[in-house]
């Protein structure tokens, strides 16, 4: 009773802070995860943060060596952080902000979820975004993947856990490039971009940001100002286009990745002459995503619906849909829709395909007179397939 | 929820564009009743191979019946692609060959 009412008053107070960023750090096995975390944490930028580490076995080696968040650390036991432990993570968030609002431990202005190295991201972005408490006190999480430059290339053409790390990524981050030559980096970074086409990469040769030796280590406050630039991006950009030069998107061809024959992962993108039937839109993608959707790792797009004068942005990872945003006006001249896919072993020709038969299906039938095509619901029309007839008195009172 | 069927109010879904003012068309008002009477003759167009028919139960839902007279009640699309799967005699498919056929000949018209 007491606990109840402490919550009631505590929760105003709640529901008025401001949300806070969430960084879940993702990465295959040996890609520097840890060594980035540690870094992180030393760093001014990001001391303020609270951390969970998920460990993939019974000893929890990561605990160990991360250092300077211990008084905050929550270690999730044993299993997958993205799928059997989805309500250790929502227990964590909530034992941390019990702590956090009660003044027990220091209050944190950011949260880092450390994935196991063979986690899937999406999965814990959809217990993020279902879970009330994350929903209420969370920004949108950013992900942030680490990719070997040595190893990288060849982690990606065999694994698929490394491809959907990548493909759900807001940031990449190339490590280990004190190792590796500028060739080595180069053909890590083409990997990724032909992955992810809008993911900014950064790593030590990564440009304007990059610290100026090639061996130094990306500072946290680089890497907390690209997450913050991809979580502030306009809707504009994130419907738009991917950089010129990462995606053959005019030709609408794709791009595997290198040596990916393993499990054939490419992206690419269709741009459609014809406006889009919102429903038939609807139809066809939770269609496409019920049966694939294992294999569809990211949708994106602007998509010109037809009868509207503005586009629709819209963004969808494997079964997660985000609510699709309505910008003000087009970006460009260009009026088409432009959808970019991810995707694992599906045939781009056959995508667009179908997405066409459906969108030329839908506006056929929409096309039909409409009382044809509304039925009443009353007498003389149908109910689940059944006639309603009128309503007639019972023979018992007929006599 | 409805009292006398007990069927739960259906939740908004992200394919919804009738009520949501972004999605109104200049001079053509979108009725929830219309667009999810399109919605179902698109989704029956592609499940009558599968001989499969979904109707709207009452703008609150949907009833997916198969040929032999069995029925689920199900909320959305995702509901609806999930019930065919337990209904048809083979797994629907968007990207399947016979289907985009039928669908680019007319068939599902």
């Amino acid at each position: 009773m007491s606990n109840c009412c402490a919550n009631s008053k505590r929760a105003p107070v709640a529901e008025s802070a401001p949300r806070l960023p969430v960084l879940v750090l993702a990465g295959f096995l040996g890609s520097g995860k840890t060594t980035l975390l540690n870094r992180l944490l030393r760093d001014p930028a990001c001391a303020d943060a609270a951390v969970l580490v998920n460990e993939f076995g019974e000893v929890g080696l990561d605990h160990q060596l991360v250092l300077h968040a211990r008084d905050r650390l929550v270690v999730l036991p044993g299993g997958c952080v993205c799928c059997a432990l989805r309500e250790d993570v929502e227990g964590a968030l909530r034992e941390l902000f019990e702590q956090r609002d009660s003044g027990r431990i220091v209050p944190f202005r950011r949260i880092v979820i450390e994935t196991t190295g063979l986690a899937d991201p999406v999965p814990l972005l959809l217990t993020l975004q279902s879970f009330g408490l994350a929903r209420a006190r969370l920004q949108r999480a950013q992900v942030l993947a680490t990719v070997d430059a040595l190893l990288g290339v060849a982690t990606l053409a065999r694994f698929t856990e490394a491809v959907r790390q990548v493909a759900a990524a807001d940031v990449v981050l190339l490590t280990k490039t004190d190792l590796a030559d500028a060739a080595q980096e180069a053909s890590a970074r083409a990997a990724v971009e032909a992955l992810n086409p809008w993911c900014p990469v950064l790593g030590t040769r990564s440009g304007p940001d990059a610290p100026p030796t090639p061996s130094a280590p990306v500072e946290a406050a680089t890497l907390l100002r690209a997450l913050d630039a991809a979580a502030d991006a306009a809707p504009e950009a994130a419907g738009a286009p991917p950089p010129a030069g990462r995606l053959d998107a005019t030709a609408g061809r794709y791009r595997p990745v290198a040596g990916a024959a393993a499990h054939a992962a490419c992206s690419f993108a269709l741009r459609l002459d014809e406006p889009l039937d919102w429903g038939a839109f609807g139809v066809w993608l939770t269609a496409l995503l019920h049966r694939h959707g294992e294999r569809i790792l990211r949708v994106k797009g602007i998509i010109a619906v037809a009868g509207l004068a503005a586009p629709v942005v819209f963004h969808a990872a494997q079964h997660m849909v985000h609510p699709p945003q309505h910008l003000p006006a087009w970006p460009s001249d260009d009026r088409r829709s432009h959808i970019v896919f991810i995707v694992l072993g599906l045939e781009p020709e056959r995508i667009r395909r179908s997405l066409q038969a459906f969108n030329r299906v839908a506006t056929r039938l929409a096309a039909a007179p409409p009382l044809a095509r509304v039925k009443p619901a009353g007498a003389g029309g149908t109910v689940a397939g059944r006639p309603v007839r009128r309503p007639t008195a019972p023979s018992w009172i007929r006599g | 929820m409805c009292a006398l069927c007990g069927a739960l109010g259906a939740s908004r879904y992200w394919t919804d564009a009738a009520g949501r003012p972004e999605f109104e068309r200049a001079g053509a008002k979108l009725t929830r009743r219309l667009e999810r009477s399109r919605r179902v003759d698109l989704v029956n167009a592609v499940l009558r191979a599968q001989r499969l028919a979904l109707h709207d139960w009452g703008g609150n839902s949907y009833v997916l019946q198969n040929a032999a007279g069995r029925r689920q009640n199900v909320y959305n699309l995702a509901g609806v692609w999930a019930a065919a799967d337990t209904l048809a005699a083979q797994p629907i498919d968007p990207l399947d060959e016979q289907l985009l056929r039928e669908l680019e000949a007319g068939a599902g018209g």
